[in-house]
């Protein structure tokens, strides 16, 4: 599966709605078999979604999303686990171990989500 | 020592009192170190972006505030490098239930008694309300997609729902770009004919006989290529609205084809010898004056009288300027859907330049100057350099031009410490902070004429 993940220097980007920069990740096995950088800067926030739709991204990780952006990538196909925070390489690791928890969302966000390991079971259900 | 109604009170405030205070304004504060890490948070900092104060303690600002400038225009990382203040910028944040909140920022740095800087403090005000409102009123004055607040379109939307009721012909004015076109829809969406067909033709894109043949329709074999019988617009338009567009420009014969339909009716197809009978509406624009047409002889005086039951006169845009800036923040709120863009608003200087600008081309004019503008924007404000060159150009030419101004200036300032200093010159080049040299040169090149009696040559 291909993953996008929206990055500011080492960190998840604050906002995704005003992200530009993304690393797509394509995991085999829970191995990372390619990861890359993309500068998506000068597209609307419709184009950028597209482009990654285009280049086979099924499921976005970062941080904040405004609803109606939400609604934007999840018609368009794209799986979204949202209010992450932390190092990019960090939120990556513990998304392949399956230990992504609560302890990742941004402050105010632990109320939204009530599984204690969300990642494991995200892709457990999911990714099948 | 403070001072309260006079008094001096030796008052330093307390942890609580402070914490107090903070909490009692409406408007949310945090602090953060230099690390970026907040360090306080007030009670509307908390209900703005619905952090709890114990969560949003200690994390990275951008965590917690997720505003839309953190990543590329952090308003505090500014006051940190210039060390001068932001001032109600307009941005919004996501709150935690993923909304977005438009609030307006204002920044300061934190020092210490040395002077040392320490970190640094946002306060921020929720603009929900103030958005609101703006959109409320935004609703006065939108009509049926036209969108004005001049007292002339004010009239016109006064009368439209009337005009709309009846079924008479009704001729529209205006230069092109004033939204004719517009006027029209909102008649037929307004009148009983609503739900049936709304066929608008531009008579002026077609060549005369084409233009009778789309009209009318014809019957197979009217002319040579004409292999089946086609449908004209009269008829495809039934029981609903036909807007005829550039109405000045349709030729003699045709205004006869009209002039009948408008009297009883009835037309024939080209080519046909049976009268159909059309129960369409008649809308007409034009961007000429048809009175002018009919007095030049170039337009059937009877035909005039027969479309210009109802007239509507829509005013140029440089005759109600005042409708500029709710224009351009629709145009901004239309592009910003249509292209899924986060352009906010405009930037004083570029909004100066375009109510300055004269628009020949009207409203349509200034949705292309927005579009321009959007192309080269993904977010933030328009400004000057954003807009197209033509208008900054004609910005240029209409700057009042001041010639020898300075000159003028100089002139004026001399010719007082002269006069102050009984015209002698070195106590006037040191009143004027200059040398005595610059002065006689000054004097000569801008021909100040001195008197024969002056300071140096008193006899």
């Amino acid at each position: 599966m291909k993953l996008a993940i929206p990055y500011w220097n080492d960190w998840i980007s604050p906002v995704l709605d005003e992200a530009y920069h993304f690393r797509v990740i394509e995991l085999r096995e829970d191995d990372i078999a390619d990861d890359r950088a993309y500068d998506l800067s000068g597209k609307s926030k419709f184009e950028r979604v597209q482009y990654l739709r285009s280049l086979g991204v099924e499921m976005i990780l970062c941080g904040a999303v405004s609803n109606g952006y939400m609604q934007v990538i999840l018609l368009s196909g794209i799986r979204v686990i949202p209010w992450l925070r932390g190092r990019i390489d960090t939120i990556l690791g513990v998304f392949i171990n399956g230990e992504l928890s609560t302890g990742y969302l941004m402050p105010g966000c632990k109320r939204r989500r009530k599984r204690r390991r969300i990642g494991k079971h995200f892709r457990e259900r999911n990714l099948r | 020592m403070m001072e309260i109604n006079g008094k001096k009170i030796k008052h330093k405030l307390s942890f609580e009192e402070i914490e107090a205070i903070l909490n009692s304004i409406t408007d949310g504060v945090f602090t953060v170190d230099e690390g970026w890490h907040i360090t306080s948070f007030n009670r509307a900092a908390e209900k703005i972006t619905g952090v709890p104060e114990e969560e949003a303690v200690g994390s990275f600002c951008y965590n917690v505030f997720r505003a839309s400038i953190c990543e590329t225009d952090c308003a505090l990382r500014r006051t940190f490098k210039t060390g001068k203040t932001v001032v109600n910028k307009p941005v919004y944040i996501i709150n935690s239930d993923g909304e977005k909140v438009p609030i307006s920022i204002s920044t300061a740095l934190l020092k210490d008694k040395n002077g040392k800087v320490v970190g640094g403090v946002e306060t921020f005000r929720d603009l929900s309300m103030v958005e609101r409102l703006r959109k409320e009123l935004y609703a006065k004055y939108v009509f049926e997609d036209i969108v004005s607040k001049s007292p002339r379109m004010q009239n016109i939307f006064e009368i439209l729902p009337l005009i709309a009721r009846s079924d008479s012909p009704v001729l529209i004015e205006g230069e092109s770009g004033t939204g004719k076109e517009l006027i029209a829809s909102a008649i037929h969406n307004l009148s009983g004919r609503k739900g049936k067909p709304l066929v608008k033709i531009n008579c002026g894109a077609f060549p005369d006989t084409l233009l009778e043949s789309e009209l009318f329709g014809y019957k197979a074999g009217a002319f040579t290529d004409a292999k089946k019988d086609k449908k004209g617009r009269f008829a495809v338009a039934g029981k609903g609205t036909i807007f005829l567009d550039e109405i000045g420009d349709i030729s003699p014969a045709l205004q006869v084809s009209l002039l009948r339909i408008l009297q009883d009716g009835t037309y024939q197809p080209l080519g046909g010898i049976e009268t159909l009978k059309s129960e369409a509406r008649v809308i007409t624009a034009t961007n000429k004056s048809l009175l002018q047409l009919v007095n030049d002889g170039r337009f059937r005086s009877d035909l005039y009288y027969r479309i210009n039951v109802f007239k509507i006169e829509l005013p140029p845009l440089r005759e109600r300027k005042e409708d500029i800036p709710l224009l351009i923040q629709h145009f901004i709120d239309k592009y910003n859907k249509l292209k899924g863009k986060d352009v906010s608003d405009i930037s004083p200087e570029a909004l100066r330049i375009l109510v300055n600008y004269d628009y020949p081309g009207n409203v349509r004019e200034l949705e292309n100057i927005i579009e321009h503008s959007f192309v080269l924007l993904s977010g933030g404000m328009i400004t000057p350099d954003t807009l197209p060159n033509e208008v900054i150009k004609k910005e240029i030419i209409n700057l009042p031009v001041l010639p020898n101004s300075k000159k003028d200036f100089e002139r004026e300032m001399i010719l007082s410490a002269l006069k102050n200093n009984n015209w002698n010159r070195s106590k006037a080049a040191r009143q004027l902070g200059i040398h005595k040299t610059t002065l006689y040169r000054k004097i000569k090149s801008l021909q100040i004429k001195l008197p024969l009696l002056d300071g140096r040559n008193k006899e």
